[in-house]
């Protein structure tokens, strides 16, 4: 049983983390509700380990834990039948962007532009491990290895996941504002 | 550098994740190669785009409460001991339950991880899910008489998307309870129920593995439900069982 201490601490940094945490789980579950009870079983999961591990960085391990709670709960949601309606597969091998013609850039201004519903369809069209690590690195700023920690996979597989997700998100984007233009 | 190799190193590049010898090289390509500029300008853009314009969703008012006020609960709680085959039933089960139990003698209303939530996933087992079968109170009702030294309130909320199932007798810490089931598209749901030894609580809920428990006493009965259906429709079924809907 941890200590008043512990209790303390732990209460410290669930309040440090806890937008980047409630964050991530609304982009890796589908409704608000699902993602506070992701959240919540997350959080009771990390209080019963933080005496014992005693983590180096405690928003990397705490978001590894509402991740992984989040995908579990998904899991248990497509089991029960439940309709999944977001997430279309990538295809094995995005397409890396077109390296056009130098002199005109109508896709970087048309990424400039995309506005807000343009990119938060196109991310919740991308896989979750896809999704995760963008929003890891672009919104909440983490460094690769603390991804990895995140995520649960070596840093290689951090790096290659953000490629294709941007390059994935650039094609949707630049493909939906064209068909909108 | 190729722009094969380039293209690769842009985005640990403006990530900052490049070695300094790389970082040399690659900036000498990309100031000569208009392709690969643009490729580090519409990477950019990307990045501008989802830090400046993607909705930053706020944590609901009180979620930060709620979640430390459950942890505080757990904490003050002896812990049991993982019981693997029970996670190992929950994954078999096809369908998903939700318990509500009035129970006659628990002194703690909220035990996360503890004894209710073995109940659920027990009940989920093939054919012990309910003793009696109908979705007719008056027939359930009945059956509880002189199995219970309370009168157990059985009602059936079809017309709300709750369809009665049935009920059953169940053990929860060591004492009898009923157990009334109900339905909610392919999920179970299980209610406990017992006499109190306090006089009337509020509802409280928590989360332990993933299922959502809910406690409440009335009327001298204890109330208990578990689910792991999403929790505005658990909080529906626990508004119309407390008569408030």
């Amino acid at each position: 049983m941890p200590a008043s201490t512990s209790l303390s601490e732990f209460e410290q940094a669930l309040r440090t983390h806890l937008a980047a945490a409630h964050h991530l789980a609304r982009w890796l579950t589908r409704t608000p509700a699902d993602a506070e009870d992701a959240l919540q079983d997350a959080v009771l999961r990390a209080f019963r380990s933080f005496d014992r591990l005693r983590p180096v960085s405690p928003r990397a391990w705490l978001l590894h834990i509402v991740r992984n709670c989040c995908y579990d709960l998904r899991k248990r949601r497509e089991r029960d039948g439940e309709s999944v309606l977001e997430e279309e597969a990538l295809p094995p091998d995005a397409a890396s962007p077109v390296l056009g013609t130098p002199a005109e850039n109508p896709e970087t201004r048309l990424l400039r532009m995309a506005d807000a519903r343009a990119l938060e369809g196109a991310l919740r069209n991308l896989l979750p491990e896809y999704r995760e690590v963008f929003l890891l690195r672009e919104v909440e700023g983490l460094a690769y290895k603390e991804i990895a920690e995140v995520a649960g996979v070596p840093i290689g597989t951090v790096m290659s996941r953000l490629s294709r997700a941007r390059a994935q998100l650039r094609v949707s984007i630049v493909a939906g504002e064209k068909e909108t233009a | 550098m190729t722009c094969t190799e380039a293209n690769r190193l842009i985005g640990p590049w403006l990530d900052d994740e490049l070695d300094v010898r790389s970082t040399v090289e690659l900036e000498g390509h990309v100031a000569h190669c208009p392709a690969c500029g643009r490729e580090k300008d519409e990477l950019l853009a990307l990045r501008e785009t989802a830090r400046e314009r993607l909705p930053r969703v706020d944590p609901p008012p009180g979620l930060e409460e709620r979640l430390l006020r459950a942890v505080r609960e757990s904490a003050a709680l002896p812990r049991r001991p993982a019981r693997r085959w029970l996670r190992e039933v929950a994954l078999m089960a096809a369908a998903a339950s939700v318990a509500v139990a009035a129970t006659s003698t628990l002194r703690r209303p909220a035990d996360p991880g503890g004894e209710i939530v073995d109940a659920h996933l027990r009940s989920l087992q093939a054919g012990h899910l309910t003793d009696v079968t109908s979705s007719d109170q008056h027939t359930v009702k009945p059956w509880f008489q002189g199995k219970t030294d309370f009168g157990v309130p059985v009602r059936d909320f079809v017309a709300d998307g709750f369809p009665l199932v049935g009920g059953r007798l169940d053990m929860v810490g060591g004492r009898p309870v009923a157990a009334l089931v109900y339905g909610r598209r392919q999920h179970f749901i299980n209610v406990f129920v017992g006499t109190a030894t306090d006089g009337d609580q509020p509802v409280r809920s928590f989360s332990s593995r993933g299922y959502r428990v809910s406690s409440w006493t009335q009327g001298g009965l204890e109330y208990r439900l578990v689910t792991d259906i999403a929790a505005p429709e658990a909080e529906r079924l626990v508004a119309l069982l407390r008569g408030a809907v």
